[in-house]
């Protein structure tokens, strides 16, 4: 008799490769009952996840590139609501989307929405609070852990809001480098597009880092006054805390 | 036998806690003993969803269940998913903590269901070692539920000696899903009665029923645990027979596809209550009051 392991082995693969595998296990009546649940499972989270994605798809090639990507990647844990981190990717190298890239976008959106809103909780940095602070160059930040930065190949807040209030389509704005800010206010979750100097000093503080040095870290990149308005925004949208300890 | 400090009323009836019913179980209490929720769906570092759950935890007592620890996996747990369980059974302090008899973790990858195993005693070994783990780790007893099978294995030990052996090595108690167990003799062909007669059903620390449905399309025809649909008449049977030994044990109805209005579910609570064994010499005071 195999050992557990190896049975498990075989199991797996024949849900994943259908006949391949331990053919005994992969064609036994009522295998199918279980491959049907993880590949089912697995899309319909895909579709959770992405409605808006769905939605400018079209439910049936949304489930062709959905039940391909549940082929070629599993979840690595069993909360569902991260599954997915990859699918944008897995649309953007579709040659067929090429034309679409904006889809990849609202797809992006969506996963940082969703990681956002089950983020942990954490004091926004204002701009009082830092003004407060004894030597506010040495006040340690770093980005707020409910928000994210996502990289657009287009313009699609229009097109966004179209979605969240139900319709199905809206113009899609200029193609280029647009950057975004997510940002979890309560119970919403905000977006935001920014400049290149905000998306350089976010990234800067993305590991804990004193004010000073992050500052000066996007200078070389920027003039004062962009680093200066880069700051500002990231304080106004409540995209920055103060981190519990400085870095050694 | 289950700690003192997490006791329900006698008989409980309790039901899913859903997305969709969180608002209005907040704003007014509803008629029902307890609320389960599937461990990983509140696995959250923060936001409103968490927010959310204290207020739920603050006015009904619950119970966790996970899906996926994974504890029949040849593999050794995955600890981050342990201290996530840990984390979330020490903030809510629920009433009940329950996993499955399944696996669906290998090699990094996760199988997104309650896959079947074969019994043995490497098996028990694997997962009698994984419940020690865990219950050492939650600091308390974990509940076990059966599976519902749609296949058959080579087992070298039933099902029901492989429980009663897990439960004597490792203190566990069970979830008997009633459902599940109707299900696995339906398509496996074996008898319900002797299944449940051997189980050690003084170790059953809680109730599962749900619905089901039947693929008619496979060869043979096999009942599907879909919990999209009322509980059936024979499933109702035998838990009016269980509970005619095992009076107290809390029951819940679980719903996960085609989830009802909150009042329909609530119904089908109602309705266990009818069927418990205790309402036959109830006062008709007591049985009208919990419809």
């Amino acid at each position: 008799m195999t050992s557990l392991a190896e049975w498990q082995r075989d199991f797996a693969r024949a849900l994943q490769f259908g006949e391949a595998g331990d053919s005994r296990l992969g064609h036994q009546p009522g295998f199918d009952v279980y491959r049907n649940n993880v590949r089912h499972s697995l899309i319909e989270a895909l579709a959770q996840t992405f409605p808006h994605t769905r939605t400018l798809l079209g439910e049936r090639f949304f489930r062709s590139v959905a039940s391909d990507h549940v082929r070629q990647r599993l979840p690595e844990e069993p909360r569902l609501r991260y599954y997915g981190q990859a699918f944008a990717e897995a649309l953007e190298r579709l040659t067929v989307m090429q034309d679409y890239r904006y889809v990849v976008d609202i797809c992006r959106l969506e996963h940082a929405r969703l990681s956002v809103s089950h983020a942990a909780d954490a004091a926004p940095l204002s701009a009082d609070l830092l003004g407060q602070a004894e030597d506010p160059q040495a006040v340690c930040c770093m980005t707020h852990p409910a928000s994210r930065l996502v990289e657009g190949f287009h313009d699609v807040l229009g097109l966004w809001h179209a979605l969240e209030r139900g319709e199905d389509h809206a113009p899609v704005g200029a193609a280029g480098d647009w950057p975004w800010l997510l940002i979890r206010l309560g119970r919403r979750v905000e977006i935001h597009p920014v400049n290149p100097s905000t998306r350089r000093l976010y990234q800067t503080l993305a590991t804990p880092t004193p004010l000073g040095e992050a500052l000066a870290t996007s200078a070389r990149q920027a003039d004062q006054a962009q680093v200066s308005e880069a700051l500002g925004t990231l304080l106004a949208l409540g995209c920055l805390t103060q981190a519990q300890e400085t870095p050694a | 036998m289950l700690m003192d400090a997490h006791r329900l009323p006698r008989a409980a009836q309790g039901i899913g806690l859903k997305p969709q019913h969180m608002t209005e179980l907040i704003a007014e209490r509803a008629d029902i003993d307890f609320l389960e929720l599937h461990a990983e769906n509140h696995m959250s570092a923060g936001g409103p969803m968490r927010d959310d759950l204290a207020a739920i935890a603050a006015r009904y007592p619950l119970s966790v269940h996970g899906v996926g620890l994974s504890l029949g996996s040849a593999e050794p747990l995955d600890d981050q998913h342990l201290a996530r369980l840990v984390h979330l059974v020490d903030e809510l302090n629920p009433v009940r903590v329950s996993e499955h008899l399944a696996w669906s973790r290998l090699e990094g990858d996760f199988y997104n269901d309650l896959l079947p195993l074969p019994l043995s005693e490497e098996s028990l070994e694997v997962v009698a070692r994984h419940v020690d783990t865990t219950q050492q780790a939650l600091g308390r007893q974990l509940l076990v539920e059966n599976p519902s099978l749609y296949m058959a294995l080579d087992n070298t030990l039933s099902e029901a000696d492989f429980l009663t052996e897990l439960v004597r090595r490792t203190g566990c108690g069970l979830l008997l899903d009633i459902n599940n167990a109707y299900i696995s003799a339906e398509n496996l062909g074996r008898d319900l009665s002797d299944y449940l007669s051997a189980l050690p059903l003084s170790a059953v620390g809680e109730f599962h029923l749900a619905g089901h449905s039947l693929d008619t399309e496979a060869t043979p025809p096999l009942r599907i645990d879909d919990h999209g649909s009322p509980v059936c008449e024979a499933v109702w049977q035998r838990y009016a027979q269980l509970t005619d030994t095992l009076p107290a044990v809390p029951t819940l109805i679980e719903w996960d596809t085609r989830i009802p209005s909150l009042p329909r579910w609530l119904e089908e609570a109602a309705l266990a209550r009818r069927y418990h064994a205790s309402a036959a010499t109830a006062p008709l005071a007591c049985l009208e009051s919990a419809s």
